[in-house]
């Protein structure tokens, strides 16, 4: 025992509650062990099975599964699993002599429900790891609040820094120190039906309502119309209190507050709004029926993530959000949920869409006569006239009815210029004011008008030479605004945890630990490392010998890695920024072509050798 | 040659001789900054210590390391409930702690290397208390050699392995309690905490009992499961028939149960660990974009007084006609 406290001290011996990710696996898989209570749905289902045991049927109850895993078959009291037991019909059940191979014996009947029971525990596990791999991948990328690492509130809020565009997050209308508003009492309704609700009733709520209360609504599946009702009314409360009306075009997503409730959350966006699992930890099965009636395939769906046609009322217009996944914020901006493309703008569009055709497009270029041209087809620049920015109608957009601001004379005197404040929109607006004072001033070089403080200089450059000439200029500093560093070897270990994860191994916390190839991928199983000494120490000589060359290969890979990512993640940020870029470039060179003073002094005429003046 | 020549050369060579001498020196001392990075480079990549030269420590010696719980949290822990009471609160602890990193962005840290690590404690905390985590080094103290422990570098990305390791320490402790489930129950060490326990007299033997199997007890509570040493353990053969198999078949599901959870904890955590990296450059990108808006905004702010600077002093420049 490494540590000064003894055991017994430090660890007080009660019954442990945490709360993190693995206390809710733990706890979870205590409470549903084989030997232990059968959970509320497999016991229905054997009780539903039993319906047909042998050629009768026979009713039995919870607490008979409980007597047949005890092996309390026959009891003095005379309520052992063979005694007292009536037919479907209702008719005492006669147990037949004999075995287990005997129809209709007492031994047979415990067989047969715990050989139920196992099948049913075992499905229930192969569900569990089925969706432990797609939680292992997909978690971090699904797009829903209230886990951690949201990646596409990153990505958004960098967009939105850059653009000022872009969904935004809404806050909640709550109170504080306790005062409730009528908003977070029906929060509260919700909050309060769902800590009542059973583990299982939990599980229907977030199979129902997952994917949203206005998508339940227009799916209108009719196995789910009796389903946890209560809930159905709570969101749809809330929905009004929000203001959501089911628009699927809706963008935005409200920040909700947490649930009692153990590891559910409750989720609002513009366009809907429902429940969902913080780590789905099992699968829930509902009757199963055979997929033909709902929701129906289609031939031709218009976009690869939903490829169903809509039975419901009211299908959404636009078929790119008509799935789940392309309803969600960054979600439906994904390649999954773009439509397929009919006909490109400016291309000749000769193919017929059925195979793979050449077209030739061409791009019109604009070019303009005379004078600088900033900020091109930028027009987020308007004049205060006491409107609010943002479209009271649709937070996060801008108000339509907004008098955009004259750009030639966006720095006059008195003039109220409004804008987001946001980098492109503030690139704008310095271009535009340096544009309108460089057509009205010509510079006289060498003068730093800070530095002469608004006072005429004795030393005026056309009369005499000024003996501090130079003094003031002040060297160019970098910019104190670096970008952030190229994380290059963050990516090649990133890629190689990855690597190791696709190969079935857990994420290792040091370069080089994951080496591969076909033979070897099994003995490289979490298990191994762990419980067995000699594989590990002949990973270790493996991985000696292989180090080298997986090294060389890294840096190459790593290299890749961080090329494919930055391109399919960051294309947007950096192309706001190339066009940041571009706009600062464009002015200064677009300066040489305003009209600037030629001579250094255009009121006395050229500059002269120093001679004193009177 | 004349002496006034050799005088010179002669100056002139050992100088040259006090320059080698330095080169030497400076030689020395790479080849061994060279062998001591080149021994930790190669410790971490492999996770061993090298296995020649200064310092070398046996790789088996580590990989090898018997399957129990010496030096562990564990050791000195004979109740299952209590063990697993140990080892539940060093896993809520670090995972925790792990994804309320992973759910705090403004944990992150943007530097390189060690700078960008966020706050482990918990997890350091939790490998210090691992012998797995130590390598021993040999280092050399006035005359001769000692052998001491350096702890294994832990980082961020550290938790797998630290968390495997971990449970290994607790499997291994559950599957000591198997091979001693007797004596275990024979030091009543199977009774689920919080027990009191007391002596009783029954028929012609008397013995230290759980307090809610017996009717009246002789002698004052005590949490102490075997009492003192005038009343030992008193069991029969039922105790014995119902409660080894029933210690064993605990330790068996408890070695099962904590396993998977580990496992379905570590796939879950997966997800969030392999966009991490990618996650704090976005995260770090929009620090750094925000400070530039924040500049750019008050660039903008300065720049719209420009016309009227430029109007100011008609002595530097002209106002155009």
């Amino acid at each position: 025992m490494i540590g000064s406290l003894s055991p017994a001290l430090a660890y007080a011996a009660l019954p442990y509650s945490g709360d993190s990710m693995f206390d809710l696996f733990y706890d979870e898989l205590r409470s549903n062990y084989s030997n232990s209570k059968p959970s509320q749905r497999i016991a229905d289902f054997i009780i539903k099975e039993m319906e047909s045991w042998s050629d009768r049927g026979i009713s039995i109850t919870a607490d008979d599964i409980d007597l047949a895993i005890a092996g309390m078959l026959f009891l003095d009291s005379d309520d052992g699993l063979c005694q007292n037991k009536n037919d479907m019909s209702g008719d005492a059940y006669d147990f037949a002599v004999g075995g287990t191979l005997v129809p209709g014996s007492c031994i047979g009947l415990q067989n047969d429900i715990l050989a139920l029971l196992n099948a049913e525990q075992e499905i229930e596990h192969l569900g569990t790891d089925l969706i432990t791999l797609a939680n292992s991948a997909e978690l971090s990328i699904a797009d829903e609040p209230h886990r951690p690492l949201d990646m596409a509130l990153y990505t958004l809020l960098v967009r939105r820094v850059w653009s000022g565009t872009g969904a935004s997050v809404i806050p909640w209308d709550g109170g504080i120190d306790g005062v409730r508003t009528p908003l977070d009492e029906k929060f509260d309704d919700l909050n309060n039906d769902l800590a009542g609700l059973s583990l299982q009733d939990l599980d229907e709520a977030v199979l129902r309502f997952h994917h949203g209360y206005f998508r339940d609504e227009r799916e209108a599946d009719p196995r789910f119309d009796d389903v946890q009702t209560l809930i159905h009314d709570d969101l749809r409360d809330l929905a009004e209190k929000l203001g959501i009306t089911g628009d699927p075009e809706a963008v935005g997503v409200f920040s909700t507050p947490s649930l009692t409730a153990k590891n559910i959350a409750f989720w609002a966006r513009r366009d809907d709004l429902g429940l969902m699992w913080i780590y789905p930890s099992h699968v829930f099965r509902m009757e199963i029926k055979v997929a033909d009636e709902y929701p129906e395939m289609v031939d031709d769906g218009d976009n690869l993530a939903y490829p169903f046609g809509y039975e419901g009322s009211s299908p959404p217009s636009a078929l790119g959000i008509a799935s789940p996944l392309c309803s969600r914020m960054l979600g439906r901006e994904g390649y999954l949920c773009r439509p397929m493309p009919k006909t490109v703008e400016n291309c000749d569009n000769t193919g017929d869409g059925s195979s793979i055709t050449l077209v030739k497009c061409s791009e019109e270029v604009t070019t303009t006569e005379s004078g600088p041209l900033i900020c091109p087809g930028f027009e987020n620049l308007f004049m205060d006239t006491g409107l609010p920015l943002e479209d009271p109608a649709d937070p996060g957009h801008l108000n339509p009815a907004l008098t955009k601001a004259d750009y030639a004379k966006i720095c006059s005197p008195e003039r109220k210029i409004m804008y987001q404040d946001d980098i492109t929109s503030n690139a704008c607006y310095i271009a535009l004011c340096l544009q309108q004072s460089m057509s009205g001033h010509t510079l006289v070089p060498n003068r730093n008008p800070v530095a002469i403080n608004e006072a005429t200089s004795p030393y005026l450059a056309c009369i005499r030479p000024d003996p501090q000439l130079g003094l003031y200029t002040e060297i160019a500093e970098d910019s104190p605004y670096p970008l952030p560093e190229y994380l290059g070897q963050f990516l090649v270990r990133d890629f190689e945890r990855q690597y190791c994860a696709k190969n079935g191994d857990a994420p290792q916390p040091l370069f080089g630990l994951c080496g591969y190839n076909d033979n070897e991928n099994a003995s490289f199983g979490i298990d191994n490392p762990l419980m067995n000494s000699n594989v590990t120490s002949d990973l270790h000589i493996r991985l000696q010998e292989r180090g080298a060359e997986f090294n060389a290969i890294a840096a190459s890979i790593g290299q890749r890695v961080a090329l494919d990512q930055s391109i399919e993640l960051e294309r947007k940020m950096f192309a706001r920024l190339a066009h940041f870029i571009q706009h600062i470039a464009d002015l200064f060179l677009q300066l040489e072509r305003a009209p600037l003073t030629q001579s250094a002094c255009p009121w006395t005429g050229m500059f002269r050798s120093s001679e004193p003046s009177s | 040659m004349t002496i006034r020549d050799f005088i010179i050369t002669g100056w002139h060579d050992g100088r040259r001789m006090v320059v080698r001498h330095r080169i030497l020196v400076l030689t020395i001392i790479v080849m061994f900054a060279a062998a001591g990075s080149s021994r930790f480079v190669r410790g971490n990549i492999l996770g061993t210590g090298s296995s020649g030269g200064l310092g070398n420590s046996s790789s088996s010696e580590q990989s090898l390391r018997a399957c129990d719980s010496k030096d562990t949290r564990f050791e000195d822990v004979q109740n299952i409930d209590e063990l697993r009471n140990i080892y539940r609160q060093g896993m809520t602890a670090v995972v925790s702690e792990r994804e309320k990193i992973l759910k705090t962005p403004s944990l992150w840290k943007c530097g390189l290397g060690a700078a960008g690590e966020p706050p482990i404690a918990e997890l350091r905390a939790l490998a210090a208390d691992i012998p797995g985590w130590h390598y021993r080094v040999d280092t050399s103290f006035l005359f001769g050699a000692v052998t001491v422990p350096v702890q294994r570098p832990v980082t961020f990305a550290s938790f797998a392995s630290i968390v495997a390791e971990f449970q290994r320490g607790y499997e291994c402790k559950l599957s000591e309690l198997q091979d001693r489930n007797l004596a275990e129950v024979a030091l009543n060490n199977d009774i689920e905490k919080p027990a009191q326990f007391c002596c009783v007299t029954a028929g012609d033997s008397q013995g230290c009992r759980e307090q809610a199997d017996v009717g009246i007890c002789e002698t004052p509570l005590t949490t102490n499961p075997a009492c003192n040493e005038q009343c030992p353990v008193l069991l029969y053969m039922s105790d014995l028939a119902r409660r080894v198999p029933a210690l064993h078949q605990n330790a068996l599901d408890e070695r099962e149960i904590s396993r998977v959870a580990m496992e379905r904890m570590l796939s879950t955590m997966r997800s969030f660990e392999v966009n991490y990296a990618v996650a704090r450059q976005f995260v770090c990108y929009q620090r750094a974009s925000l400070d530039l808006k924040n500049e750019m905004s008050l660039l903008a702010d300065a720049v719209s007084c420009m016309p009227k600077i430029w109007d100011a002093v008609t002595s530097i420049h002209d106002k155009k006609q």
